[in-house]
């Protein structure tokens, strides 16, 4: 993985999260407000799925133990 | 690949294609260092900036930077382009050492699984719900993610998915 920064549970969390935002937005509420939900969810999933958060890189943070990239 | 410039015949080389305005390039760089030194006389690295060897560049056919290439005995045994981590620099000095390493998978089995996990329940959700079609697009993309990740590791290490790249023949580590 390209400069993984997030650590498991961090990877998990972010996709736990993911998850319930777009079922809620996409599944539950529908509408505006669902569609907007479900494309925040989209975020954290992929940033969890991923491993690798942008918004650690440009503050050069990181939960992973991780040689070199990670604070 | 065909041996090159800077790519003897024989011998173990790993190739840094870098730039100066790379940033994960300068990320990398004192981690090569200190992986290169782990290998000092049986893997030599060779650096190569952008800007000063396009021709060369070119003809290895690389299409970003960073780029490492492994070369066992001048043919290529590996390639990565993209900043990465210690780990996957150091299997590729293990692939060009021990000859015959695949270029490291860009997924693990744990990411592959995490995926499949993710894009079956979303499907399920997605289907139990109305059906909601933007939930099952998003679980179908992820399954696609998850089986092109598959045939990606398969493709390049034949014995497993997620394995390392270590191959059974000892290494002679003699370049």
């Amino acid at each position: 993985m390209s400069f993984a920064n997030e650590a498991n549970w961090d990877r998990i969390a972010r996709v736990v999260l993911g998850i319930v935002l777009l079922i809620v937005g996409f599944g539950v509420i529908g509408g505006t407000g669902g569609v907007i939900l479900g494309i925040i969810g989209l975020v954290p999933l992929l940033t969890g799925l991923i491993g690798w958060c942008p918004a650690y890189a440009l503050f050069h943070f990181g939960t992973k133990e991780h040689s070199g990239t990670s604070a | 690949m065909s041996p090159s410039g800077p790519v003897p015949s024989r011998g173990a080389v790993v190739v840094d294609v870098w730039a100066t305005w790379c940033g994960p390039c300068r990320t990398m760089d004192p981690i090569l260092t200190r992986v290169s030194a782990e290998f000092a006389g049986r893997v030599d690295l060779v650096r190569l900036e952008v800007g000063d060897d396009t021709d060369l560049v070119s003809g290895l056919g690389v299409m970003g930077v960073p780029t490492l290439i492994s070369f066992r005995d001048g043919g290529e045994v590996g390639r990565v382009t993209g900043g990465v981590g210690e780990e996957a620099i150091r299997a590729m000095f293990r692939a060009a050492a021990v000859g015959g390493g695949p270029t490291p998978p860009s997924a693990n089995t744990t990411d592959m699984a995490l995926r499949g996990l993710v894009a079956l329940v979303l499907l399920v959700a997605g289907l139990s719900l109305g059906p909601s079609w933007p939930l099952v697009g998003v679980g179908v993309a992820l399954g696609l993610w998850m089986v092109l990740n598959l045939v990606q590791t398969v493709r390049l290490n034949p014995t497993g998915p997620g394995g390392s790249p270590s191959r059974p023949e000892a290494p002679d580590g003699v370049p």
